[in-house]
C-alpha cells in the first residue's frame, strides 16, 4: 500500500513538471512550476522528514513565481513558437516516464528524478522560448535534488548539499529574471532563436 | 621529496577571504563621503589581501597549511591566490580610470560586485571542502553573471548563455559530488584518499562517474571544448576589467576544482579512461580555439578564443599527473594570468581610444599609443611561447613533460598550437598597430595613468619572469608537491 501511495506522490509530482512545459500560457506553465515545486518540498519532508527540503523548495516556488509573473508582465504570456507543439510534447512526456518507470522497474524515486531531469533537458531544447528554457532548468534542478536524496539518503552531510544547489537555484532565478527582461527590451522578443547577436 | 605537513590554525586565511568581501560592504558608505575614495576603495581592499596572502608564503612554501573554520590554505590554494592577488590589484587599478566610461548610478554596484566576485574566487582557493567549494563557486558565478551583463543591451544575451551553462555546468557538478560522497563518505578532499584506503574494493564505479561528471561540470567553468560556448560572449560583452578576471583566474577556477578532485580519487596516479578524456579535451580545445582565434576580428573574442586555447595547455600539463607536468600546468596558470590580463587590459585601452572593437577599423595605432603597443606586444609573444618570455618556459615544461610520458602527438599538437598562436597574435598586430589609420583616428592621446601603467607592469612582469623563470617556480614547486600528493599528512 505504501510503495502504492508513493508512486502515487511521485507521479504526479513528474505529471505537474511536464505540464509546465507543455503548457503555452507562460503564467499558467510558472504557477504549474510553483506547484510542483512546493509539491516537491512537501514530499521531500515527508519521505526524509528533514526540514531543509520543505522550507527550501518552498523559497524556490516563491522565488521562481513572483519575479517570473513580474517578467510576464512586461513581456508576454504566449509562448514562443517551441520546436514541437503541445501533442508531440505531451506524447514525448508520456514516453519518457513510461520508459524511465520501466527501466527503474517502477521505482518511484529513481524513475521520478530521471523523468524530471529528461523532461528538463527536452524543454530546454524543443522550447523556444527563454521562460520556457528557464522552467526546463529548474525542473533538472528539481531533479538533481531528488537525485541527492535517493543517492545518499542516510548521509549527515545530504542536506548541507541540497542546501547549497538550492541556495544558488533561488539566486539564480532572481538573476535571470532581470537578465530576460533586459533581453526583451534590447530584442523585443523571447525567441531563443532569435536571440543570437553574438555568434561568431 | 618528501616532506612532512604542518598546520597552523590562524585567523589569517579568513581575513584574506573577508577582505574583499568587507571592501564590498563599505562602498556605499565610502561613496557618501568621497567619489574618488570609493573608486580607490576596491584597489586597498586588494593591497590589503595580497598582504595578507603574501604573509602567508614563507610558511607555506616550508610546507605548512593555514586552517581557520572551514577554511584551508594549500600550497596550490596560495598559488591560486598570488594569482588573484596579481590580477586583482593590477585590474582594480585599472578599473579606477575606466569607470569614468560608467554612469556614475552604477559605479557603487560596480565597485561591490567586483569585490563580492574577488571574494568568492578567494574562498574557492581556501576551500578543501567540496561543498564549501561549490557555495564559492557558485557565489562568484553569480556575481559575475551580473557583471558580464553589466553594460546591457547585447550583453544580456552574454550573461544568459553563460546563466544557462553554469547553470548546468552547477547541476553536473552538484551530481559529481554527490556520487563522490556517496562512496566515500566525505566532502573534504584531504579524507577522500584515507576513506579510500581503508576499504579493500574501493568504489572505483561510483567514483568514475563522480570523476566524468567533474570533467564537465567544472569543464564548463574552464571552457574546454565543446563546454566554451558561454565564454567567447562572457569574455567579449563583460566590461573590460571583468574580461580581465573571467580569463585570468575565473577559468583557471574549473582546473583548480577539477584536479583538486581528480588527485584526492586517484592520488596522482593516472586512471586510464579519466586522462584519455582530459588528453582529448586539452588537444581539442588547444586546437580550436587557435583556429577560431585566427578567424576572429573582434579584439576582445580572438582574446576569448586565445584563453580556450591556453587553457588547454593547462589542462594537458596537469594531466600528465607527473612533476613535470604538473610543474609545467601550473607555472602557465601563473604566465597566462599575467599576459592574458594584460591583453586584456591592453585591448581594453585601445578600445577605449578608438571606441570600436573591430581590428578592421583600427591601424597604425603604434604610433599615437606605443606604451600600449609595447604591452600588448609583449603579452602576445609571451602567449606564442617565444623566449624570452614567461609563456616560453611554462609550454616548453608541458612539451618536455609530453615527451617524458610518450605522448609524441600531443606534444606535436601543443606545439603546432603555438606556431598559430603566433599567427593570430602577429595578424591582429599588424591589423592594430600597423599600417595606415583609418580616418578619424587623429585624436588618440595616450597618457602615463593608471590605464597604461598596470599592463606595462605586468608586461615587465612577463620579461622578468621569462628571464628569471625561478622566480615563477619558487611559487608553483610547493604547490607542485602538494598536488602530486607527495607531502605526508600528520
Amino acid at each position: 500500500m505504501d510503495s502504492i501511495w508513493l508512486a502515487l506522490v511521485f507521479t504526479g509530482l513528474v505529471v505537474l513538471g511536464g505540464a509546465a512545459i507543455v503548457v503555452s500560457r507562460l503564467k499558467l506553465a510558472s504557477v504549474l512550476f510553483t506547484i510542483h515545486s512546493a509539491y516537491l518540498g512537501t514530499v521531500l519532508f515527508i519521505v526524509t522528514g528533514d526540514p531543509e527540503g520543505i522550507y527550501m523548495h518552498y523559497l524556490i516556488a516563491a522565488m521562481f513565481l513572483w519575479p517570473f509573473l513580474w517578467v510576464i508582465n512586461r513581456t508576454s504570456n504566449y509562448e514562443e513558437p517551441p520546436v514541437l507543439g503541445a501533442k508531440a510534447s505531451s506524447i514525448i512526456i508520456v514516453l519518457i516516464m513510461t520508459v524511465s518507470n520501466l527501466f527503474y522497474n517502477w521505482d518511484p524515486l529513481q524513475s521520478g528524478y530521471v523523468s524530471m531531469i529528461a523532461m528538463g533537458i527536452y524543454g530546454m531544447v524543443a522550447r523556444r522560448d527563454i521562460i520556457k528554457i528557464a522552467i526546463g532548468f529548474n525542473l533538472i534542478e528539481n531533479g538533481v535534488h531528488l537525485f541527492t536524496i535517493h543517492l545518499v539518503t542516510f548521509g549527515p552531510q545530504t542536506p548541507y548539499i541540497a542546501l547549497v544547489l538550492d541556495s544558488a537555484t533561488i539566486l539564480l532565478n532572481l538573476l535571470v529574471a532581470w537578465v530576460i527582461v533586459g533581453i526583451y527590451e534590447e530584442y523585443k522578443s523571447l525567441n531563443s532563436w532569435k536571440i543570437a547577436r553574438l555568434r561568431w | 621529496m618528501v616532506r612532512i605537513l604542518t598546520e597552523i590554525h590562524s585567523i589569517l586565511p579568513l581575513f584574506a577571504t573577508l577582505c574583499p568581501f568587507g571592501g564590498a560592504v563599505l562602498v556605499p558608505i565610502v561613496s557618501a563621503v568621497s567619489k574618488r575614495a570609493r573608486d580607490w576603495l576596491p584597489f586597498v581592499a586588494m593591497l590589503v589581501t595580497g598582504i595578507l596572502i603574501l604573509s602567508m608564503a614563507p610558511s607555506v612554501f616550508g610546507g605548512v597549511e593555514y586552517t581557520y573554520l572551514g577554511l584551508r590554505v594549500t600550497a596550490f590554494g596560495h598559488l591560486m591566490g598570488v594569482v588573484m592577488t596579481m590580477v586583482g590589484l593590477t585590474v582594480t587599478a585599472y578599473t579606477v580610470f575606466y569607470t569614468r566610461k560608467l554612469p556614475e548610478t552604477w559605479l557603487n554596484y560596480y565597485h561591490m560586485l567586483t569585490l563580492t566576485f574577488i571574494g568568492g574566487i578567494l574562498g574557492m582557493f581556501f576551500s578543501t571542502n567540496l561543498a564549501t567549494i561549490f557555495l564559492f563557486l557558485e557565489t562568484s558565478t553569480i556575481v559575475s553573471i551580473i557583471l558580464v551583463s553589466f553594460e546591457r543591451g547585447r550583453a544580456f544575451e552574454a550573461g544568459y548563455k553563460f546563466y544557462m551553462l553554469s547553470g548546468l555546468g552547477a547541476m553536473f557538478t552538484i551530481m559529481s559530488i554527490t556520487l563522490i560522497y556517496a562512496a566515500t563518505g566525505t566532502l573534504e578532499l584531504a579524507s577522500i584518499p584515507r576513506s579510500l584506503s581503508g576499504t579493500v574494493t574501493k568504489p572505483l564505479t561510483l567514483l568514475d562517474l563522480g570523476a566524468v561528471l567533474a570533467i564537465v561540470g567544472f569543464g564548463l567553468k574552464a571552457g574546454l571544448v565543446p563546454f566554451h560556448a558561454w565564454l567567447p560572449d562572457a569574455h567579449a560583452e563583460a566590461p573590460t576589467p571583468i574580461s580581465a578576471i573571467l580569463s585570468g583566474v575565473v577559468v583557471k577556477t574549473g582546473a583548480y576544482a577539477l584536479f583538486l578532485i581528480l588527485f584526492a580519487i586517484y592520488g596522482g596516479i593516472s586512471s586510464g579512461k579519466i586522462v584519455s578524456i582530459l588528453y582529448f579535451l586539452a588537444a581539442i580545445s588547444m586546437l580550436f580555439g587557435a583556429v577560431m582565434a585566427l578567424a576572429q576580428t573582434d579584439i576582445k573574442r580572438l582574446l576569448a578564443y586565445s584563453t580556450v586555447s591556453q587553457m588547454g595547455y593547462i589542462i594537458l600539463g596537469l594531466s600528465y599527473t607527473s612533476a613535470l607536468g604538473v610543474e609545467g600546468g601550473l607555472f602557465h596558470i601563473l604566465n597566462h594570468s599575467a599576459f592574458k590580463v594584460l591583453l586584456f587590459l591592453c585591448a581594453g585601452n585601445i578600445i577605449f581610444q578608438t571606441g570600436t572593437r573591430d581590428m578592421r577599423k583600427m591601424g597604425g595605432i603604434a604610433k599615437k599609443m606605443p606604451l600600449t603597443a609595447f604591452s600588448f606586444a609583449v603579452g602576445a609573444l609571451a602567449m606564442a611561447g617565444v623566449p624570452p618570455f614567461n609563456g616560453f618556459w611554462s609550454k616548453l615544461l608541458v612539451y618536455y613533460a609530453g615527451v617524458e610520458q610518450g605522448q609524441l602527438i600531443l606534444t606535436i599538437v601543443a606545439v603546432s598550437t603555438s606556431g598559430l598562436t603566433l599567427g593570430y597574435m602577429v595578424r591582429a598586430m599588424h591589423m592594430v598597430f600597423f599600417g595606415e589609420p583609418p580616418t578619424g583616428h587623429t585624436t588618440l592621446n595616450e597618457r602615463i595613468d593608471w590605464m597604461t601603467l598596470p599592463p606595462l607592469a605586468l608586461a615587465i612582469l612577463c620579461i622578468v619572469i621569462g628571464v628569471f623563470p625561478e622566480l615563477g617556480l619558487q611559487i608553483v614547486k610547493p604547490a607542485t608537491q602538494a598536488l602530486l600528493g607527495l607531502i605526508l599528512r600528520l
